[in-house]
């Protein structure tokens, strides 16, 4: 056995081509796998790293337990548990401050940066930066809902619910020290094993009275989405967990590794099937020589393997690197590369599979033949008899040449069945991974879209309304403004319920107005309805859940309610009438290119700003009161070529009003910015979108060229017999590129419909959601398509070149074993 | 005493319209310590029936018994035994390992099977073969007629039954071609090792103790040499 693995490892080093070829392929199925883990464990720890922070490392929360109860949390496989009592939640600022009893279990949770845990209930303990921002310091003694406490202990890090770092923080909490005399609190939990905790969950819950059927409890806070990423399914077929996506991408990059990993190995024991044969004429039984391939197997895979997981390591921390300097402009916290033990182990038991398996069938294959055969290179061919039709046609289209490359094709079946699978397997999944990119890419990118204007600003209170209008869109930036004046009003018409109908009534300035008139063809002032469902309905107008007829006159009449016995609404009386009204589904321009839920609503009525003075005017003398208390908004869109400079000029005075903060600065927007972060952020996701397919394109060309090279390798000794009878390099040349053109053609026969069949699949899926879109991925087809046939061409005329360096007898005997 | 027994062998290449019978239905024994030749044009079966004999290759129908042994009812793995220590074949072309040395190629046989080295008998053999001295060579060091040596070493290492050798020279000038028969000849004398020995070469066959001609996949002669001491 001993000269046995010599052998296999002098071969290795003497052939040092071609395994370095077989390594390559081994280290590119690495790269691709170990990616995919090293992807998936950072998105998974960066998320468990939110979840953490949001709620906690507890898998539930069992609320209002006795301690009576607690046996029934006996023998459950627990991490830890702690007994968790909320006294009080009060508001500090923006801040909601929760006091907590603790029980003494909990001390493990926490990472005290001074002091100690609290053990009575006139002891507290806080986060460092809440001491901070109160100034509040150990032994300090302070007062909480009219209870003096004295702080004994700060902490930095907590490991159940609401922990936030800085001064944003939204949510604190204060622990006292355990009253054994409660009657009630709440149970948090952690079971050592995630993957078995809704088990456990289920029979707590049964123990406790807490299910009240499959999945749903009364009184549980279970941490679904930390139990997801931690493994741990309620309903697995209610989300596509992390665990899943990560085991189908594995099983289809195996997939493609599968061919590009078989041919290298294919390749290798073509060129030694000389040598199989002599080990077996000589005694060497399957059962060494598969020995002498685990060898072979471990040698490559440990290179390969090993130099794959360090590339992939570089790769995806670049791509971590680049990401966050994409993200860190919108002050995205820091994405750490991260190593989880579970998703690299099956990136490599997935990569160890493939192979393993890719490996060993060219091998079984060569162990099968006769020593006889294997040492004389024979192989045994099957002929059928050929019909005669098919050749005369191919005769005449491509010649002598046509007739080779298709003999060679019909007789040697198997082989360029494998060439076949290989090259359709590249294709469906450029096809398919490109249809699943465009649809996600054209997702984000809709939150791209601009609606419009630059700059909008809602102003609630008359007070601050005229004299900021007048500033705000008279500044020098401003090239196109436009106002908008809302308020609502009720009609006299009643819905379904009986209720008073309601309806929005907007002006727009002047300018505007006209503008939107001319639009229109209008050319007299007419209040016009805007009923974006009258397009729908091509006989009948459907507005305010009534049918108007196109025909008839449509008039609104606004009025007043009093509220009568048992909450019923009563007509008090009717203040204006509007006549004559133009119902158009038409919208003002600049609202044309605003998304959904910034445009008018559905059934707005637009009046000059005239006969909106009018109407609220109308509205206030019934109702006696001024006309300032008529509530109303203004908008302001504004459209600008300077977003910044603008943006300095309107917070310079809206800073002049005392309402800046709390009014103006909360329904100010500017898009650009805001469009700024956006964009960084789909830059980002684009950026390891497209990475991933750039690996994917990388993987199936490869496969591509690495058939192609596999196939007219496995030629080479065939055509030297055809060379060494006269067949010219020219013919020869033009034999290949046939064979080479039938088997990229038979490609698309059976690609493109494959490709097909799973993008009408993937189109089902995504039409599925509501406003679900799906954009045909023509480009993927023609690329896949054109690169498929570029690519085999290209690499045919480079072997061809090779071979016709070879010396023909040498390749004849092919004595290089 | 026979130490190979074959009945009704048949070997067929190929199905329906396109099968050739390379073999068809032999008949014939060798007794221990035979020095064989097999002679025939080519495509008349000689070297199909030595890589049947071999193990190497598989028989259509018939019995092949070697030392008592049926090979045609071996299993993969028992046939793997026996090409290890029942026989030792030659081949024209050497097919020696060409990543291993002289030594290892010689041993290789033994070591696969897990087996002690003789060092005795080694280094009778490579004395007797005259390559002692080219042990630590590889294969691309060595003339033609120094790797059939080592070849021979090889097969003649593990002791085994009978020695095949598929036109064992062809590939040699007519003085490597003479010295590799030479040894063959001794090895049968010296050792009393069954020899069987395919060639095309009448004059070569001459150095046999029994010529059996094959034409189209028969036995069509079969004579004993009374006097085979030849010098050509």
């Amino acid at each position: 056995m001993k000269s046995l693995y010599k052998t296999t490892l002098q071969l290795l080093l003497k052939n040092k081509k071609r395994t370095m070829a077989t390594i390559l392929g081994v280290l590119l199925s690495s790269v691709l796998l170990f990616s995919m883990g090293f992807i998936f464990s950072t998105t998974r720890d960066n998320s468990l790293c939110d979840v953490w922070k949001e709620k906690g490392y507890q898998h539930a929360i069992f609320e209002n337990i006795q301690e009576s109860d607690m046996d029934q949390f006996e023998e459950k496989n627990l991490s830890w548990i702690v007994k968790i009592k909320d006294l009080s939640v009060t508001t500090d600022g923006w801040k909601k401050v929760t006091l907590s009893m603790i029980d003494q279990k909990g001390k493990s949770l926490f990472r005290l940066s001074e002091g100690t845990f609290p053990k009575k209930e006139t002891e507290i303990m806080i986060s460092s930066h809440y001491a901070e921002e109160k100034n509040w310091k150990r032994n300090d003694q302070v007062t909480i809902q009219n209870q003096s406490y004295q702080v004994v202990g700060i902490y930095n890090e907590s490991k159940i619910r609401y922990y936030q770092e800085g001064w944003d923080a939204s949510q604190e909490s204060i622990y006292t020290g355990w009253d054994s005399s409660v009657d009630s609190f709440d149970v948090y939990v952690r079971y050592k094993k995630p993957t078995h905790a809704f088990f456990y969950i289920d029979d707590t819950a049964v123990g406790l009275k807490k299910k009240i059927d499959v999945h749903v409890y009364d009184g549980i806070r279970i941490n679904e989405n930390l139990l997801k990423l931690e493994g741990s399914f309620a309903d697995s077929k209610k989300t596509m967990a992390l665990y899943e996506i990560l085991f189908v991408s594995l099983f289809i990059l195996s997939f493609v590794s599968y061919f590009i990993i078989y041919n290298s190995f294919l390749l290798s024991f073509q060129e030694r099937k000389k040598l199989i044969g002599i080990l077996q004429s000589i005694g060497a039984s399957k059962k060494q020589l598969f020995h002498a391939v685990y060898l072979e197997i471990a040698i490559i895979g440990i290179i390969g393997m090993g130099l794959g997981f360090f590339l992939s390591l570089g790769i995806v921390k670049v791509g971590i690197l680049f990401e966050q300097e994409l993200l860190e402009s919108i002050g995205y916290r820091d994405i750490q590369l991260s190593f989880y033990p579970q998703f690299m182990f099956l990136s490599f038991a997935f990569l160890l599979f493939t192979l393993i398996l890719s490996a060993l069938s060219p091998a079984r294959r060569a162990f099968k033949a006769r020593p006889i055969e294997n040492i004389r290179l024979n192989q045994e061919v099957k002929l059928k008899k050929e019909k005669g039709k098919s050749n005369k046609i191919i005769k005449k289209v491509f010649g002598e040449e046509g007739i080779l490359a298709y003999k060679n094709m019909k007789r040697n079946k198997k082989k360029y069945r494998m060439a076949l699978i290989s090259l359709c397997t590249s294709m469906i999944l450029w096809i398919g991974l490109g249809t699943i990119i465009t649809q996600l890419v054209d997702e984000v990118e809709k939150l791209e879209e601009t609606p419009g204007y630059n700059i909008s600003l809602l102003l609630p209170y008359e007070p601050i309304q005229s004299n900021l209008v007048k500033k705000v869109t008279n500044l020098e930036e401003v090239k196109d403004a436009i106002v908008y004046s809302t308020a609502n009003v009720t009609l006299q018409t009643t819905n379904e319920s009986g209720y008073p109908q309601f309806l929005t009534i907007k002006s727009m300035d002047d300018k505007s107005y006209n503008a939107y008139l001319k639009k229109l063809g209008l050319k007299e002032e007419k209040a016009v309805f805007v009923n974006l469902e009258a397009k729908r309905k091509e006989d009948q107008i459907v507005g305010l859940q009534k049918k108007f007829d196109k025909e008839e006159d449509i008039h609104f009449e606004f009025c007043s309610y009093t509220h009568g016995e048992n909450h019923q609404q009563k007509i008090q009386g009717c203040y204006y009438e509007v006549n004559n009204l133009y119902v158009t589904e038409e919208l003002p321009e600049i609202e044309e290119s605003w998304s959904d839920w910034t445009k008018v609503s559905k059934e707005t009525l637009l009046v000059s700003e005239r006969q909106y003075r009018e109407i609220l005017s109308a509205k206030a003398t019934y109702e006696d009161k001024a006309e300032e208390e008529m509530y109303y908004n203004k908008e302001i869109y504004l459209i600008t070529d300077g977003y910044k400079k603008l943006d300095n000029e309107i917070k310079t005075i809206g800073k002049e009003s005392s309402l800046y903060e709390e009014v103006i600065l909360p329904n100010y927007l500017n898009i650009n910015m805001t469009l700024y972060n956006t964009h960084m952020l789909i830059l980002g996701i684009k950026f390891i979108l497209y990475g991933v397919l750039g690996l994917v394109a990388l993987t199936a060309t490869t496969n591509i060229i690495n058939t192609v090279n596999t196939n007219r390798e496995l030629q080479r000794r065939e055509f030297a017999i055809l060379r060494s009878v006269g067949l010219s390099i020219k013919k020869f040349k033009k034999m290949t590129l046939i064979e080479t053109l039938f088997l990229g053609l038979k490609s698309w026969l059976w690609g493109l419909p494959i490709s097909l069949g799973i993008v009408f699949f993937l189109r089902s899926i995504f039409l599925q959601s509501e406003k679900g879109t799906f954009r045909f991925p023509t480009i993927y087809f023609l690329t896949s398509m054109i690169a498929i046939l570029l690519i085999m061409i290209l690499t045919t005329i480079y072997s061809v070149k090779k071979i016709k360096k070879e010396n023909i007898i040498e390749t004849i005997r092919n004595d290089n074993i | 005493m026979e130490i190979v027994k074959v009945e009704g062998l048949t070997k067929i290449y190929g199905k329906g319209s396109n099968q050739v019978t390379a073999l068809n239905d032999l008949h014939f024994t060798i007794e221990k310590g035979d020095f064989v030749a097999i002679v025939g044009a080519s495509g008349s079966g000689k070297s199909t029936l030595l890589h049947i004999i071999g193990g190497v290759d598989s028989m259509t129908s018939g019995k092949v018994w070697i030392d008592n042994q049926d090979i045609s009812t071996l299993k993969e793995e028992e046939l793997a035994k026996y090409r290890r220590e029942k026989v030792g074949l030659i081949y024209q072309f050497y097919n020696l390992i060409p990543v291993l040395n002289g030594r290892e190629n010689i041993t290789l046989p033994l070591s696969l099977g897990g087996q002690t080295i003789d060092e005795d008998f080694f280094k009778e053999i490579t004395s007797f073969l005259k390559i002692e001295d080219r042990l630590d060579h590889l294969p691309t060091e060595l003339s033609g007629g120094e790797q059939q040596r080592i070849a021979i070493a090889r097969a003649l290492l593990s002791k085994p039954a009978i020695l095949l050798a598929d036109e064992a020279t062809g590939n040699l000038d007519s003085t490597a071609s003479l010295e590799i028969l030479e040894y063959l000849k001794r090895s049968n004398e010296q050792y009393g090792q069954t020899i069987i020995m395919v060639t095309h070469d009448n004059q070569l066959a001459k150095y046999a103790k029994r010529i059996i001609t094959m034409k189209d996949g028969k036995i069509i002669g079969d004579e004993r040499i009374q006097n085979h001491e030849i010098v050509i």
